[in-house]
């Protein structure tokens, strides 16, 4: 599943972009990666990604049954971070999760879609049957890019999430079926 | 916050109950309570409580600014378990999570209500702002008894969980804004 990494890609500028999934050697520069996030994009990451302590503990428990992290690398730089998180137990175990977060610098240059669309792959490869996504209804260009990919709004929870100004902010909960992905003869998306 | 604890109530039935925060000698008991939870319902947790380790990394593991576990004691043996769990960082710092497991034989008497007001109490307290609980749409049980409590229900994910033979259920998101107290609940 995770053979047809490294992998070469080529954004809208043509840049090429490196993606593989994260190894524990890649600490120093994810965490360089992280402290160049806006602080205002770091508040909304679930946990304080500029402690390096937080990343090293990311990889030192790499386990892809339950996290697969793979990461985006141009010039010599990590650009971007994206995760499927799964759970093996439970009534949630055939969900995942799908996080994103690309440099300022990489932005509206397709990179985060590329990155959803990997993410969806594995999610079918790994026999999920759903997707889910948590995002703050201001981030547009990201709603757009899940949506693009068949996620669908499930909730609009309005004033949820709190942005670093602790002003409250729209969160929303997206969703998509990606069970009949595994069935032959249908196809998930079209490229 | 905590020093309320242990404090003694008395369900409906007459039985006095124990709440108490959970400490790392609760292992044992804290399994066996597990053990006589039926399959069924250790599906909607989010480990597999049937393995040991769980239930030691838990215990051993114990930081109530992230997770505060209370437990319901009746003789020894532990009969009910509600978390409160909380981000110590970013977006929904001010939001907390509720979850509870309520041995087979003290459901019906009210002692879910009772553990989940005292979550309520200790998240204002804490400071939270949100408290967000997740149910199956057939646990009809304890959708009431969060009704009840104030919590709405925001948002349904159709066909989104599956029980415990791979059924598709709807899952039921419901929030409890602690901010805004309702100044009268009917019933």
């Amino acid at each position: 599943m995770l053979r047809i990494y490294p992998k070469q890609v080529s954004l809208k500028d043509w840049t090429k972009v490196t993606l593989w999934p994260m190894e524990p050697r890649d600490e120093a520069r994810l965490h360089e990666f992280f402290c160049r996030i806006p602080e205002e994009d770091r508040k909304l990451l679930k946990e304080d990604v500029a402690h390096r302590a937080v990343v090293a503990n990311w990889c030192r428990q790499i386990d892809y049954n339950r996290v697969i992290p793979i990461l985006a690398e141009a010039g010599g730089k990590i650009v971007a971070d994206a995760t499927l998180h799964r759970r093996k137990f439970g009534w949630l175990q055939h969900v995942g999760e799908i996080r994103i977060v690309v440099d300022p610098e990489y932005r509206r240059k397709g990179l985060g879609s590329l990155l959803i669309e990997d993410l969806m792959l594995l999610a079918i490869d790994s026999k999920l049957e759903r997707l889910f996504a948590e995002l703050v209804a201001s981030e547009i260009a990201a709603v757009r890019a899940f949506e693009r990919v068949g996620f669908e709004r499930m909730a609009h929870l309005p004033g949820f999430a709190r942005d670093q100004n602790n002003t409250p902010q729209d969160l929303l909960l997206l969703t998509a079926d990606i069970s009949t992905a595994n069935q032959p003869e249908t196809y998930f998306y079209s490229f | 916050m905590l020093t309320v604890y242990p404090k003694k109530v008395r369900l409906q039935s007459g039985t006095s109950v124990t709440i108490r925060p959970m400490v790392k000698e609760d292992a044992d008991k804290l399994y066996a309570f597990f053990s006589r939870v039926p399959r069924e319902d250790r599906l909607f947790l989010r480990d597999d409580v049937s393995i040991r380790d769980v239930i030691d990394s838990w215990t051993q593991e114990l930081d109530y600014r992230k997770v505060l576990p209370l437990v319901a004691e009746v003789g020894g043996n532990i009969v009910g378990d509600a978390t409160l769990h909380r981000r110590t960082f970013g977006w929904t710092s001010h939001v907390g999570k509720v979850r509870l497991v309520i041995d087979k034989d003290y459901r019906g008497k009210g002692l879910g209500t009772v553990l989940i007001e005292e979550l309520i109490d200790i998240a204002k307290k804490a400071g939270l702002e949100q408290l967000v609980a997740e149910l199956m749409s057939d646990q009809t049980g304890a959708l009431s008894a969060f009704k009840r409590l104030g919590f709405e229900k925001e948002a349904v994910f159709f066909n989104y969980v599956k029980d415990q033979v791979g059924e598709e259920r709807n899952l039921v998101v419901m929030i409890k804004n602690l901010r805004i107290e309702p100044a009268m609940v009917l019933f």
